[in-house]
């Protein structure tokens, strides 16, 4: 015994025991910092996470300052992500989404596999258009997890702006299936209405909006304005009006809540309330649509000069300020302006995606432009959901009649 | 029909983004547009401010006559449309706000119209304000009412780094600081900053060079032998730490990463079979150092190089290790002077062996841990 513990063994147990720890040490270090990167991320809408306009705003100033403290981070770069994204519907800032997917692009460096970062990211690729790449992330997540219902509403958003309806609505069925939510019913919804199902569209709008949390104040404004736009397509003026100012109650402001109800003024009569209010909020939140909205009800007032100059900002908007070819496309077609441009804005718009409305809008510039054989060809393609959109109708309606007379000749 | 259609297209819209927005629920987009083509860069610098906003000037000239109530006038040759645009000056500044502390200031306006082709992406039109900054002024504050959308505010204070928010047209952006950045750090505080990043590198944080230096100190005691591989070793990973951070050489951190581990194995193994420095050892620990001066690289590029000081940076940083290094053989001579000097069977048998063997374990654990990772 007394030879096992000589200076020299002692001194070798040291060093083996010296190495050990550095080891120990350095190992345990990188475990805390694997740890420290992973805040818990925080979805919007949830317990601690409110979505009134103060929550978000307050969220995102908290949240960029601790993301760019931590930019590897992924849990915080997603909480930031998700609240970016809700922001943007408020205020119609889409520059977000590019401030959203950065800060996750960076989170991901360090952990390119993580889960909740890359649903993260197939949802921002949606909102920058980039649709196919999001049917391609979204089935990516689906493989890693396929009992995640949020996947299949990502692939089927992805399909269903491509006009790929058929994967669309199967992509939606499994999300249901998975699991009821508000996004699920919301989704049913719009498919419904896609297919000319308007009543059943309000039915799941209204499940949606019963679906979503209390401290969801934003989700729930959207959900009630969406339900007062079906009864507004619907002709039921009253019901659409209960369901903007239960819109309005949960979120004082929402900008579709206040763009419903003054369609719903038009509707009634009270155009120039609508106007009011539709000057009011292009004050805070100008889009061309917004432009063109006012444009058509000083047209309705007889204010001919005032509705040209918004329809001047609607289309220079649509050009630079938030290019949206396929609505472009229609309003110049709408609008008797450029129709060659027209034709060729609908046309590139339609290489890209083959959905009702951009259909809908490269039959009517055909039809300004004279091509009715082409018209009919788009708008067969336009009305192939068994959507009951009114200006389709319209639209096919002339082409039909356009059709006949020049049989006739 | 034409009122029909035209009340119509509200709708369209409306079921056009729904699709889009109904995703935005749990994780999910937001907008139904892309992103605008109108920029501001703003440059803030010696009491006077230039901004130049780049405009395309068939879509700017409706929008100021709108604006100014004016007649819309459209398809107008490219001369004409230029002149009038340079003439609704007065109905660009009322609708694009500069501010500081909250204030208006009144900005020079200038039409810049693209020279050459109508070609927006290569030779865009810009508008330039230009005026002088209030003294004292705490915040600079930017407002562009003329955009329907969302553009991008890029305000650079002096030579500072560009700031980038994305705002909507119409709406202010969010104040941005005057105070004045911190001045550019001397090549002497960035030369002491990177030297320390270098010794910190190895110890404490560096087990894995230390382990490896700790290998070729304990080959032999004879110091000639350490100096030689040590330098050896230098020279290696000192070139390829340059072509590295210079970017003439590449390698991937997952083969990078399990070779150093592997030569931290390699040598504590051969520590085992052979006492005297052979050539092949000195050929080996060059290969090993041209590895692990990538390893530092991997490093080096993480923390950042200043651009100005690149190579002050990237060579107080190798002095840094250098110096690491160095403090880690002095730390092992005098921890083993005592029994250096006793004998050297002693020495071998009570240091050298036991102490190879538990780096060598460690090596090989490392070389597999990192493989698979």
């Amino acid at each position: 015994m007394r030879r096992l513990f000589t200076p020299s063994t002692i001194v070798s147990i040291a060093i083996i025991a010296a190495v050990a720890a550095m080891v120990a040490v350095a190992n345990w270090r990188d475990v805390r910092r694997s740890r420290a990167v992973f805040s818990r991320p925080l979805a919007s809408g949830t317990r601690g996470a409110g979505t009134t306009r103060e929550d978000l705003r307050a969220r995102i100033v908290d949240v960029r300052a601790r993301v760019a403290a931590r930019p590897d981070d992924i849990g915080l770069a997603v909480t930031l992500a998700d609240a970016l994204v809700r922001q943007t519907r408020i205020t119609g800032n889409t520059g977000l989404a590019i401030e959203a997917e950065a800060a996750l692009t960076r989170a991901l460096v360090a952990d390119p596999s993580n889960y909740d970062a890359n649903r993260e990211l197939g949802s921002l690729l949606l909102s920058q258009h980039r649709f196919r790449e999001a049917v391609s992330a979204g089935e990516k997540n689906r493989d890693a997890r396929p009992y995640d219902a949020i996947n299949y509403g990502i692939i089927g958003d992805g399909h269903l702006e491509l006009g790929e309806y058929d994967q669309a609505f199967a992509a939606f069925d499994k999300m249901m299936s998975l699991r009821p939510s508000a996004a699920s019913y919301a989704r049913v919804a719009y498919a419904r209405e896609l297919q000319g199902n308007l009543t059943g569209a309000v039915e799941s709008m209204t499940l949606a909006a019963d679906a979503t949390a209390p401290e969801d104040a934003e989700a729930l404004a959207w959900h009630h304005a969406q339900v007062g736009d079906l009864y507004l397509r619907l002709g039921k003026l009253h019901e659409a009006d209960a369901a903007y100012v239960a819109s309005s109650h949960a979120f004082p402001g929402h900008p579709f809540a206040m763009t419903g109800y003054a369609r719903l003024l038009a509707a009634r009569g009270e155009r120039s309330s609508a106007l009011a209010l539709l000057q009011e909020l292009a004050k805070t939140a100008p889009t061309p649509d917004l432009a063109a909205r006012t444009g058509d009800l000083l047209e309705s007032l007889g204010r001919h000069d005032e509705a040209e100059r918004q329809y001047a900002l609607a289309e220079s908007g649509w050009r630079v300020d938030a290019p949206e070819p396929k609505n472009l496309a229609r309003f110049l077609a709408e609008h008797n302006r450029r129709i060659p441009e027209a034709v060729a804005i609908a046309e590139k718009a339609a290489s890209e995606r083959r959905d009702i409305f951009t259909e809908d809008a490269l039959a009517w510039a055909y039809f300004k432009a004279g091509r009715l054989s082409a018209a009919r060809e788009a708008i067969a393609q336009a009305l192939r959901t068994g959507s009951k959109d009114a200006d389709i109708h319209a639209h096919a309606k002339a082409i039909e009649a356009a059709t006949g007379q020049a049989a006739a000749r | 029909m034409r009122k029909r259609t035209r009340k119509g297209s509200s709708g369209f819209v409306s079921s056009c983004v729904r699709g889009l927005l109904i995703a935005l629920l749990f994780s999910t987009p937001s907008s139904a547009h892309e992103i605008g083509k109108t920029q501001a860069q703003v440059s803030l610098r010696d009491g006077a401010y230039e901004i130049d906003v780049v405009v395309d000037p068939d879509a700017l000239l409706p929008t100021l006559e709108a604006y100014g109530g004016r007649t819309i006038l459209r398809d107008l040759p490219r001369a004409e449309r230029d002149r009038r645009i340079a003439a609704l000056g007065g109905v660009f500044l009322e609708r694009v706000i500069v501010s500081f502390d909250g204030r208006p200031s009144a900005s020079a306006f200038e039409y810049l119209p693209s020279s050459a082709f109508n070609d927006f992406a290569q030779a865009p039109s810009k508008v330039r304000l230009r005026g002088p900054m209030p003294a004292g002024a705490a915040d600079f504050g930017f407002t562009y009412g003329l955009a329907l959308g969302t553009y991008a505010l890029n305000v650079r204070i002096g030579d500072g780094p560009v700031q980038t928010q994305w705002v909507v047209g119409g709406a202010p952006g969010a104040p941005v600081s005057l105070a004045a950045p911190l001045p550019p750090p001397t090549r002497a505080h960035v030369g002491w900053q990177y030297f320390v990043l270098g010794f910190t590198h190895i110890l404490p944080n560096g087990f894995d060079h230390v382990l490896f230096v700790l290998g070729i100190f304990l080959l032999t005691s004879k110091w000639r032998s350490i100096v030689a591989q040590v330098s050896t070793f230098t020279v290696a990973h000192s070139i390829t730490l340059a072509l590295t951070m210079y970017g003439i050489v590449s390698l991937p951190a997952k083969v990078v990463e399990p070779m150093i581990a592997l030569s931290i194995a390699y040598v504590a193994i051969e520590n085992l079979v052979v006492s005297e420095l052979k050539p092949w050892r000195l050929a080996l620990v060059f290969s090993f150092g041209l590895l692990h001066g990538m390893g530092f690289a991997g490093v080096l590029r993480d923390l950042g190089l200043p651009r100005p000081s690149f190579l002050t940076a990237l060579v107080t940083f190798n002095v840094g290790v250098e110096a690491g290094q160095l403090t880690v053989i002095g730390l092992a001579f005098v921890a083993c002077a005592y029994w250096q000097q006793r004998d050297r069977v002693t020495y071998r048998r009570f240091v050298v062996v036991p102490a190879s063997f538990a780096i060598a374990v460690v090596g090989v654990f490392w070389t597999v841990q990192r493989a698979l990772a």
